[in-house]
């Protein structure tokens, strides 16, 4: 997934394109609508293509357009054609590495995304078996609800330095950053799910005497798995955010990192094409988990 | 007398003759006590001079086995006075006793006469006391049709549920003025709307577990009697109140008349004695009921429960 | 034949709630037979539905005591199966793999792997799903739904069955096909039935008793009515059959006529 990142740059995005090809320019477009190419029965649907891919690309072709507009004569804030030029140099060589510090880019988004799948999954890990207990038992429910509704809306950036602290390195800390912030959906989207079984299947799981067991994975967690995918799909957006301010915070790296260090150099081109490298790594990380969640949902 | 009175007086009742048995003084014989037939009746004459052992005949049935006794044919059955019976048209009997815990007051037997346009029906309905069911015991039907018979040969009731399980919960004698059990043909052919429309249920006071409720359903062409009066001791026992009834001629009867006190008129003397009580003239009633015209004659029922008397049925003819 | 084979005594029910407590059923006395088929009928809020959970076990009396076949019913089994109103199949496994659940629970322990699939396809087939046993539910229709959960049920050899309404989410022509589809599967096993229904010709065409409750709350049994129609059944010969004709009438006085006298009456 990551790789479709560098197969189709998006440098291609930013300079307007008339004659388009589905794929690449569905990839790049960070306003697209994820359409699904039409189903391949004869003839050809060229014009749902059209209107699916045509006002995405307007919106980029205007985005750009009003961008170079007011950057015409700007000295501080780079035009789109100086950016793509950069974007290229930048993605000619994705995978160098000169030393801890200086990395290409695509080492920083492997890195982040490295923290954010332990961090996450380490959430998953606590979280999931969490809300089910909750769900299941009324009595820890009622105690421990009130610590979640407690430390949610705490902002995940204030967890840091708690992290820092315990930790004593950056990249724990960064870490237990993303742990803290995507646990709460998982708690809670789990819980809600337990408490959501329909009745009915739990009678079916009476009248067969099934054991304990058997109601957990036979009943409990199929029904339970739509619930908990959404609850990882929230997650996910927010963990992708709070690497990038959290590694801005802590240096060493990742893309978070690489973005403060460019303002630190006075690169703002360079920011500019971070800016849009998060956006499509956070578009592609929901569109993945949207289609595992399609993979296990049973319409009813 | 108006169109509708004398249509009602010309329309037949259910019940054809009534009359009641009474212990005689060394409790050996049943003796007889009152009644009303048609006029003119062969069992009128006859029934005055007659008394029945323990066991004998249809009210010494009902003596000796303690419950209601529904007998459907008269030939060759212990019935004793089946010539005059059928002289007067009467074919079928029921025989209700009414003990005071195992001291037997009195018997009332009912006579119904299976004439074509006869329908209605007279039913007993009995629980065992091992089970929460009413069934039916026995029952005589008239030309109602297979319906009725039928369905209460396979129904039960529960206690509080339909007019012999209301009978049977309260202890008293229960009046529904409409059953909605709906209309349904008589015979097709002629073509005569006919159907159980009314009645009322009496629970009977027996000896032995099992409980037994008398229902007495009413057809739109011939009510069980002209007129249907339940009455019942107000709440010091000093008077008598009429709480429920149907006349055929008036309608629906309500919370109307002035009480009776104990041994006024015959109702009144049927509460002081606990007896049934069967007069011919209505003149000497107090209340509504001698006014209405095409009333001749009235027969009045005691109700008890363990010995004690909770209402009275009268039925006016 | 027993005729004490599920035996209510006595039994009530009392919901506690949030605004107070409510008396669901009140005085429940009945006795069934052995391969008896009995019909629960009456209006919504009845406690039909109570009832029938209290047998299935799903449901604790207040007071009184439920026995099946001499012994204390005091939790839910499969050997009082339920077919539940909205088939409760689960989504997640096909046909086959919601029978199979059931099977391998009653009998996983005696028997090997090709028995239990034997079952399964046995079931299914009693109940003319043989043909649908991989798809999931949502591939089929409503009806054909309602089958497999009755096949679940009768795949666990239960000594009871139990059916909530099994046919009131159905149109009326699916509906009519399974009754005549339950006539002739109840006449195979010969298994004890106990259903609840809103539907009149439903209840006379399939029961041998028909328990009519009276209106909640704190509903109890009003009158049972003996079905004595022979058998096998037949829809459309029955339907000009006078006695099915005058039990049907009985049913619809007591819903519908005779609930309203009692009221009046006690009024």
């Amino acid at each position: 997934m990551v790789a479709a990142v560098f197969h189709h740059p998006p440098a291609e995005a930013a300079a307007p394109r008339t004659d388009v090809r589905p794929v690449p320019a569905k990839a790049a477009v960070a306003l697209a609508v994820p359409a699904a190419p039409p189903a391949p029965k004869p003839p050809f649907d060229w014009r749902g293509l059209w209107l699916a891919v045509l006002p995405p690309v307007l919106g980029l072709a205007l985005l750009v357009g009003v961008w170079a507009l007011l950057t015409m004569n700007s000295t501080t804030f780079p035009t789109p054609a100086a950016t793509f030029d950069a974007a290229v140099k930048l993605f000619a060589d994705p995978f160098y590495s000169k030393g801890p510090n200086d990395q290409g880019i695509g080492w920083n988004v492997l890195f982040s995304l490295q923290r954010v799948a332990v961090g996450f999954g380490l959430a998953a890990l606590v979280g999931i078996p969490l809300g089910f207990v909750l769900g299941r038992f009324t009595f820890l429910a009622r105690m421990i609800n009130p610590l979640v509704s407690l430390l949610r809306p705490v902002s995940p950036l204030a967890w840091l330095p708690i992290g820092l602290l315990v930790f004593k390195a950056a990249n724990p800390a960064a870490i237990w950053t993303i742990f803290i912030c995507s646990i709460w959906p998982m708690i809670i989207n789990t819980a809600v799910g337990v408490q959501r079984v329909p009745e009915d299947y739990l009678n079916v799981a009476k009248v067969l005497n099934l054991s304990e067991w058997k109601v957990i994975t036979k009943i409990l967690f199929p029904a339970v798995l739509p619930y908990m995918l959404t609850g990882v799909r929230l997650s996910v957006g927010t963990a992708w955010l709070v690497i990038v301010a959290a590694e801005m915070l802590t240096g060493g790296v990742g893309i978070g990192f690489w973005v403060w260090d460019e303002w630190n150099n006075l690169n703002v081109k360079h920011i500019i094409v971070a800016i849009f490298v998060i956006g499509i790594v956070g578009l592609l990380l929901e569109q993945l988990l949207v289609s595992i969640a399609k993979r296990f949902s049973y319409d009813d | 007398m108006n169109a509708v009175v004398a249509a009602a007086a010309q329309s037949k009742t259910f019940i054809k003759a009534t009359e009641f048995w009474l212990p005689s003084s060394d409790r050996t014989l049943l003796e007889f006590g009152g009644g009303l037939y048609a006029p003119g009746a062969r069992m009128a004459s006859i029934s005055r001079e007659m008394c029945f052992g323990r066991g004998e005949g249809l009210p010494g049935r009902a003596w000796d086995s303690g419950a209601p006794v529904v007998l459907h044919a008269f030939d060759n059955s212990y019935f004793k006075r089946t010539v005059a019976a059928h002289a007067d048209g009467l074919t079928c009997g029921i025989a209700m006793p009414i003990f005071a815990g195992d001291y037997l007051v009195s018997v009332v037997v009912f006579f119904c006469g299976d004439d074509e346009a006869h329908a209605g029906a007279i039913e007993v309905w009995k629980n065992d006391p091992a089970s929460k069911d009413l069934t039916l015991d026995d029952g005589h039907y008239g030309r109602t049709g297979d319906t009725f018979e039928f369905i209460s040969r396979r129904t039960s009731f529960r206690a509080g549920t339909g007019l012999p399980g209301l009978a049977w919960a309260q202890k008293e004698p229960v009046f529904l003025p409409d059953l909605g059990r709906g209309a349904g043909f008589l015979r097709a052919d002629s073509a005569v709307k006919v159907g159980i429309n009314r009645g009322f249920a009496v629970p009977c006071s027996t000896p032995g577990p099992q409980q037994y409720v008398l229902a007495f359903l009413s057809a739109l062409g011939t009510p069980i009697a002209r007129r249907v009066e339940i009455w019942r001791p107000d709440f010091g026992d000093r008077a008598l109140t009429l709480r429920d009834g149907f006349c055929e001629v008036t309608g629906l009867l309500s919370d109307t008349g002035t009480p009776l006190d104990p041994g006024q008129g015959s109702i009144g003397r049927c509460w002081l004695s606990g007896l049934p009580v069967a007069s011919k003239d209505l003149s000497r009633e107090p209340g509504t009921a001698a006014r209405v015209h095409g009333l001749s004659a009235l027969v009045v029922l005691p109700v008890l429960d363990a010995g004690r008397f909770v209402a009275a049925v009268a039925l006016y003819f | 034949m027993t005729t004490d084979y599920i035996k209510v005594e006595n039994a009530e029910m009392v919901f506690e709630t949030k605004k107070g407590s409510f008396h669901a059923l009140r005085e429940i006395n009945l006795s069934i037979a052995q391969g008896e088929f009995v019909t629960l009928i009456g209006h919504s809020g009845c406690g039909k539905s109570t009832l029938l959970n209290l047998i299935a076990g799903l449901l604790k009396p207040t007071s009184g005591v439920l026995l099946c076949d001499r012994r204390e019913i005091n939790a839910p089994g499969p050997e009082r199966a339920v077919v539940f109103q909205n088939h409760s199949l689960l989504p997640w496994l096909s046909c086959a793999e919601n029978v199979h659940l059931a099977v391998e629970r009653v009998f996983g322990a005696k028997e090997n792997a090709a028995q239990l699939k034997a079952r399964t396809q046995a079931a299914l087939e009693l109940v003319g799903m043989g043909h649908a046993t991989g798809k999931r539910p949502h591939e089929i229709s409503g009806g054909m739904k309602q089958r497999v959960g009755i096949a679940r049920a009768l795949a666990m050899e239960p000594k009871v069955l139990l059916m909530d309404e099994p046919f009131g989410a159905l149109d009326a022509l699916t509906r009519a096909r399974l009754q005549d589809e339950l006539l002739k599967i109840v006449a195979r096993t010969k298994s004890t039935t106990v259903m609840v229904t809103h539907d009149v010709d439903e209840a006379v065409l399939l029961s041998d008793r028909i328990v009519m409750m009276t209106n909640g709350p704190a509903a109890t049994i009003g009158e049972l009515l003996r079905v004595d129609l022979a058998r096998p059944r037949d829809r459309v010969e029955l339907a000009e059959d006078r006695a099915y004709v005058h039990y049907r009438k009985a049913v619809l006085d007591f819903l519908y006529t005779r609930q309203g006298h009692v009221e009046k009456a006690a009024a």
